[in-house]
């Protein structure tokens, strides 16, 4: 167990963090709605070499893991920076074991933009694809294909939305490219949608925590009664337990991100827990953070010039696309959760769970 | 950065099971559970005889050869099994302080009787108006001459601030009343906080004492709590010590306090809560059918909801193997320690409350009635739902915690008068 940084992970961390808060402050943010999308900012993020960071070196990438991808998520989500990394970074990585040079170079140059539809398409559409306003090339399972799409229009039509967000539906023209069939192909789609959503975690975590900062900032400068409201018990209690279900989520998305860089073949029953653990926590998280800091700022929040107010705009909208239309947690991903429950249910277990003992060989940095 | 849980204990596991397997009835689990008492008698003997409660003791004060790492895999185990041993928690925790704090000759004289299972220890501090303020106890005690002949030397023992075994005898008369003084009922002493000095602030007015069980004026009366533990009431009226049983210097009870609370947070018991409902749950939601002949878990509410609940419980472990790492890096992770007490038990409430929904009319029924019925896991939901109350109060109560939280972690300004 050990839960530090790499050397360079926290270079990485306090890169972008910097990088993050003087390129997408919340002017930007607002600018860019209602798409969401800022399209010097991407280039600016492409230019950096984000979205090709996980991507193997022998394909032009970085070779870097989940763990570095989800500190690059984390902090995003803190700046709301509308930009697709997180499905750029996804659909490059199921592209690259997938798709051949002619595919990826232009995408690891970052003169291309693919995305990951979320859900398989259904009758000639893939729905609600989250970047599929902006993106070049969608990215989508139907059946036991796995589809890469050349989108004719961009930027396509985008669906006006709770998080502003470029969302589209995609059609899926005749002329299309079958990267795989059958089940290796399903298996890598749905590995590369838990990949989207655990990268989606850390960036709620990210929204989360600096909802947390602007609420302490702000009742640590408001008074009434005569006293600073930081001193009420109930402004107080509110923030721990917000703080301490942050720690708990962070925990959480860096196991997830963890887990997938240490994994080698099927998921272990153990595995996919916590990415959809990691899911789970991160939608109710940041929406109570949120809302409770903006409870906190009181009327302020309501004005538009309250960067507060940003905050719990994306926060729920975001899952909600990898959701089958529940309002809040997607039941496929509990459904999974708890169906592994079962599975360890049904066999005799020793007590306590262990992570898998076999020490493979990971790209886990130390 | 990994996520690696390994098991420094694992080379004793199966020795500890092994002793467990031969010297743990059965039946004794479930005997806690109905009697609301969380000590056993017979397992404590067993214990101090196999040498268990004195390993890593100094040997001077009777600690034994026995291998720590091999104890504290036996304590697990016998965790593992539903068999507690909270009086021995209460009376370690104390002897530890006493080692800390206490002179020479009361180290030999109460450490060795411990680890030799014949002194059991409860713990008063909490009284009727004073539970998380702890400091505002009120039950006094008053220095009074040796001989027993009445009034005391002027007064009360204001003054009387010498180094322990230094210049001042006599003995003390401890009057007033203590609540939850668990395992009372077994121990041979309670390690009794009281005021010594009125006149000052309350902090820098207490002192401790080890008071016999066996004192004429000590009584205990039990009290029922909704979770089936039963605890106490104790009461001193006119109960006299001698002053070898003060523990620490007069008034000097809020440092001695603090040293006694490190060991009671247990931010070195870091082995992981092993929570088991989202199993249970899925395992009965699969079995279970409704009218339609479908099963529970089919139901996707219900799979969601179990999927909360296992979720929680993962963040609550990952918790605390954070607190078990920081440990081993020597550091003392009280803000980390609060986070998961607060997160674990406030969660567990609702899971609890949310498998009785689940299980419907099944998740009422008593244990007893549980073998004719077929209750789930053998009723335990039930009870488990009862115990989950108590959780969020004792041993630093949630509201403190947040407190705690609030303050050191998120640098607000102390929001409760000192």
């Amino acid at each position: 167990m050990n839960l530090d940084f790499t050397d360079e992970q926290r270079a990485l961390r306090e890169t972008l963090r910097d990088f993050f808060e003087k390129e997408s402050p919340p002017a930007v943010v607002r600018a860019a709605e209602p798409l969401g999308f800022d399209a010097a900012l991407w280039r600016t993020v492409a230019e950096l070499g984000l979205p090709a960071i996980a991507i193997p070196e022998d394909h032009g990438g970085a070779g870097a893991g989940s763990v570095e991808l989800a500190i690059a998520a984390e902090l995003l989500g803190r700046s709301l920076a509308p930009v697709p990394l997180i499905e750029a970074a996804t659909a490059g990585r199921l592209l690259a074991s997938h798709a051949g040079g002619a595919v990826l170079e232009p995408l690891v140059a970052g003169e291309r933009l693919a995305t990951l539809a979320l859900h398989p398409a259904v009758r000639d559409v893939a729905r609600l694809v989250p970047a599929g306003a902006v993106a070049d090339l969608v990215v989508v399972l139907r059946e036991d294909a796995l589809l890469l799409i050349e989108q004719p229009v961009k930027p396509g039509p985008a669906i006006p939305n709770l998080g502003a967000m470029p969302l589209a539906d995609c059609p899926i023209p005749a002329d299309l490219v079958v990267l795989a069939r059958g089940p290796e192909a399903v298996a890598g789609y749905h590995l590369a949608v838990r990949q989207w959503r655990l990268l989606t975690a850390a960036a709620l975590v990210g929204i989360a925590s600096r909802a947390l900062e602007i609420g302490l900032d702000y009742v640590l400068q408001r008074r009434a009664f005569g006293v600073l409201i930081a001193s009420f018990q109930t402004i107080q209690h509110r923030l721990a337990d917000n703080a301490t279900a942050i720690d708990g989520a962070r925990l959480l998305a860096y196991e997830a991100a963890w887990a997938d860089d240490v994994q080698r073949g099927p998921p272990p029953p153990a595995w996919p827990r916590c990415r959809s653990c990691s899911r789970r926590r991160r939608r109710s998280g940041p929406r109570r953070r949120a809302c409770t800091s903006t409870a906190v700022t009181g009327t302020r929040s309501n004005t538009t010039s309250s960067s507060t107010s940003g905050g719990p705009r994306p926060g729920p909208s975001w899952p909600a696309t990898a959701g089958p239309g529940t309002r809040s947690w997607p039941t496929s991903c509990m459904t999974h959760r708890a169906r592994r429950t079962i599975d360890r249910a049904g066999r005799t277990t020793h007590r306590g769970r262990r992570w898998p003992t076999c020490r493979t060989t990971h790209r886990g940095r130390r | 950065m990994d996520f690696w849980e390994s098991d420094d204990l694992a080379a004793h596991r199966d020795a500890a099971r092994a002793w467990a397997d031969a010297n743990v009835r059965p039946e004794w689990a479930a005997e806690q559970v109905r009697t609301g008492c969380h000590q056993t008698p017979e397992l404590h003997a067993r214990l101090a005889g196999d040498g268990i409660l004195g390993a890593g003791w100094p040997p001077e004060y009777g600690g034994t050869d026995v291998d720590l790492d091999f104890a504290r895999a036996v304590f697990d185990e016998l965790a593992r099994r539903g068999v507690e041993a909270d009086g021995w928690s209460t009376t370690s925790m104390v002897a530890h302080t006493i080692l800390q704090v206490a002179t020479e000759e009361q180290k030999h004289a109460y450490i060795p009787a411990v680890l030799r299972g014949e002194m059991l220890i409860a713990l008063g501090y909490s009284e009727p108006d004073s539970g998380s303020d702890v400091a505002a106890a009120k039950t006094t005690a008053v220095r009074v001459p040796s001989d027993g002949t009445g009034a005391p030397p002027g007064g009360t023992g204001a003054g009387g601030t010498g180094a322990s075994g230094t210049g001042a005898s006599g003995d003390w008369v401890i009057n007033g009343q203590k609540m939850f003084t668990s395992t009372a009922q077994l121990a041979s002493h309670v390690f009794v906080l009281a005021r010594t000095n009125p006149d000052v602030p309350k902090h820098k007015g207490l002192t401790l004492f080890l008071v016999p069980t066996a004192s004429e004026g000590y009584a205990c009366q039990p009290i029922y709590t909704l979770g089936g533990q039963v605890t106490n009431a104790t009461f001193y009226a006119g109960v006299r010590v001698p002053d070898r049983a003060r523990i620490g210097g007069v008034d000097e009870g809020w440092s001695v306090m603090k040293v006694a609370l490190v060991y009671e947070r247990g931010f070195g018991s870091s082995t992981s809560l092993e929570q088991t409902l989202a199993r249970d749950l899925a395992a009965w939601a699969r079995a279970a059918r409704r009218p339609n002949g479908t099963a529970v878990f089919d139901d996707p509410l219900t799979a969601e909801r179990i999927g909360r609940i296992a979720v929680d419980e993962e963040v609550t472990r990952v918790m605390s193997l954070r607190l078990g790492w920081l440990a081993q890096r020597g550091e003392l992770p009280q803000i980390e320690g609060s986070m998961r007490k607060l997160f674990w038990t406030e969660t567990i409430q609702r899971h609890y409350s949310d498998a009785l929904d689940i299980l419907g009319a099944d998740g009422v029924l008593a244990p007893g009635a549980a073998a004719a019925s077929g209750a789930p896991a053998g009723g335990e939901f039930e009870h488990d739902f009862r115990a989950a109350v108590v959780t969020t109060v004792y041993g630093g109560a949630s509201e403190i915690l947040r407190e705690i939280i609030a303050e050191r972690r998120l640098g607000l300004p102390r929001s409760r008068r000192a």
